[in-house]
């Protein structure tokens, strides 16, 4: 999914990476960059972040032309008073005035979010992205947004908004296996309607290409099943066990107050309204048929 | 210290243009990561801006005159530029104005940024090397009320106050911070993660998991963030002395193998 989506296959409008400081993103946004340079006719870059200049010295090296890059980093809250972009800027009438005449499909990605989420607020974020992708005052066709986001740095609300206003989201997770560079999670709302959720793994090489991209299935978390149900009868000092005869004997004992044939007979053979005991003796009885008081005289 | 030089992976005469290193500590003193560079830049000729927030003068002297540096001399050679934020900020509470720091506004560093700026031009005038920043420590910054985004923005300042135009007039910036036990400072966590990600080299000391130890005081882990090799991770256990610190690998102390 995410090579489908790097390489434009699969469309997606506003793409969201967010990385951490255990699983850094910026590779997988050159990534996007180098691609997006390829697929439309130019590429506006807006760097906040103090590590783009990672990102512009990595573009400078593969010799990319058509990316245009624009520093809002240095004077970010205008403390210099400088005549820079920063924070403060219209990021879309900026971008509209910077576009070469005649220009009919460009992109714009964001390194990074992040001081924009934190100074401003989300919904003013979201504004900003949602406008970018879909506004009409940038007259020519964005193809694609695409933003890196430091996802330790904001909370739940900040990030779930932001989530919601973008079609891709991609959050990355250190990596576990050995075999390959990056893992992440990938959220994809297709233009069908569809949402496809997807965790993979994938390499990429030194021009910036998402390559050897493969799902990672995650373990069930199901718990075994209590196989080895301890005997609580094992290991006693006294034997709670029975032998086949004691096993015998116990079958054969008859229970008081259950009906067997003698007794069913006895109660069968009543007649009703006369009260009658019915004496049923067991073994240890000494029954004497005799009337006790017979020998009195009285 | 040439055995904190050896674990970061610097060697003696890496000039380290244009990076910037966050240091910090969480259950166990990271100090000495301070001295060290501060020796190390000084005993290397490169001027040093140093904006000390939580020690005083005296201290550093004192410190550094053990490793064989003499902070006064520096400063007279226009090699060192102490910032003695104790006695600004300390004066702040008492509303006695600072002679040439505006920090009047309690809730942005522009004033604050301004002043640092000012005296990293000045040794950049009076040195051929770039100014090398070292601010210790940005928790300071937080306790007297500071919010996190301002305290991240005017670290984002520095970071571009040291990016020159070229490869060699880039300066260096180190920031020192002070987290606490793992994770429960919520606030210092969220400024240390905003500087790791300004960040080319992050160190953490910490205490051992099991408690205080008269033999190994510590581990530490060096992170390096590049863009496309891997990330190189380090960790190795410490003991901190008198002049110097022992570095040995996890469970290697001589205390420990007998």
């Amino acid at each position: 999914m995410i090579g489908d989506i790097v390489s434009g296959s699969e469309n997606s409008k506003i793409v969201l990476i967010e990385d951490s400081i255990d699983a850094n993103g910026r590779n997988v946004l050159l990534s996007y960059i180098v691609s997006l340079s390829k697929i439309t006719e130019e590429v506006h870059l807006l760097l906040f972040d103090v590590r783009g200049q990672d990102t512009q010295e990595a573009l400078k090296s593969l010799g990319i032309q058509n990316v245009k890059v624009h520093r809002a980093s240095t004077d970010l809250l205008q403390w210099d008073r400088s005549q820079g972009i920063g924070l403060h800027t219209d990021i879309k009438a900026y971008i509209r005035e910077r576009l070469s005449p005649g220009t009919k499909s460009v992109a714009v990605v964001i390194d990074s979010l992040s001081p924009l989420l934190t100074h401003t607020s989300p919904s003013f974020t979201c504004k900003t992205l949602h406008e970018l992708a879909y506004s009409e005052a940038l007259r020519s066709q964005v193809q694609q947004v695409v933003t890196l986001l430091h996802g330790d740095l904001h909370d739940d609300n900040s990030l779930s908004l932001t989530h919601h206003t973008c079609t891709t989201v991609h959050k990355m997770v250190p990596i576990t296996t050995p075999y390959a560079m990056f893992c992440c999670n990938t959220i994809h709302k297709k233009v069908s309607g569809k949402v496809v959720k997807i965790r993979e793994s994938f390499n990429i090489t030194e021009e910036y290409q998402v390559t050897e991209v493969a799902e990672v299935k995650q373990m069930s978390q199901n718990l075994p099943a209590d196989q080895n149900q301890l005997d609580p009868t094992a290991n006693l000092t006294f034997n709670l066990s029975l032998s086949d005869k004691e096993k015998e004997a116990r079958s054969q004992v008859i229970l008081p107050y259950t009906y067997n044939k003698e007794r069913q007979e006895c109660v069968l053979a009543k007649s009703v309204g006369e009260g009658k005991i019915f004496y049923q003796p067991d073994e240890a009885d000494d029954f004497d048929e005799e009337d006790p008081d017979d020998d009195l005289d009285i | 210290m040439e055995d904190v030089n050896n674990v970061l992976d610097i060697a003696k005469d890496d000039n380290l243009y244009g990076e910037v290193i966050t240091l910090a500590d969480s259950t166990a003193d990271g100090t000495f990561l301070i001295h060290h560079f501060l020796s190390f830049f000084l005993g290397n000729n490169r001027p040093v801006c140093f904006v000390s927030l939580s020690q005083s003068f005296g201290h550093h002297k004192s410190v550094c005159q053990k490793l064989g540096v003499s902070l006064t001399q520096k400063i007279e050679s226009s090699h060192l530029n102490f910032f003695d934020g104790l006695k600004v900020f300390g004066n702040r509470f008492l509303d006695t104005q600072p002679e040439n720091v505006d920090i009047s506004n309690t809730t942005s560093l522009q004033g604050f940024y301004k002043a640092i700026k000012t005296n990293y031009e000045d040794l950049q005038d009076k040195n051929k090397a770039p100014p090398v920043v070292i601010v210790d420590s940005l928790n300071v910054l937080l306790n007297i009320g500071y919010q996190v985004k301002e305290i991240s923005a005017f670290v984002q300042y520095l970071c571009h106050l040291i990016s020159g135009p070229g490869c060699d007039a880039r300066g260096t910036l180190i920031t020192f911070l002070s987290i606490g036990e793992n994770g429960l400072d919520e606030e210092t966590s969220l400024l240390w993660r905003s500087v790791v990600h300004m960040s080319n080299m992050d160190v953490l000391v910490s205490g051992l998991e099991s408690g205080y130890c008269k033999d190994v005081h510590g581990k530490i882990e060096v992170k390096r963030r590049n863009l496309l090799k891997k990330n190189s991770q380090k960790t190795m256990q410490f003991k901190v002395n008198d002049k110097s610190v022992n570095f040995f690998a996890s469970g290697m102390s001589r205390a420990v193998l007998g």
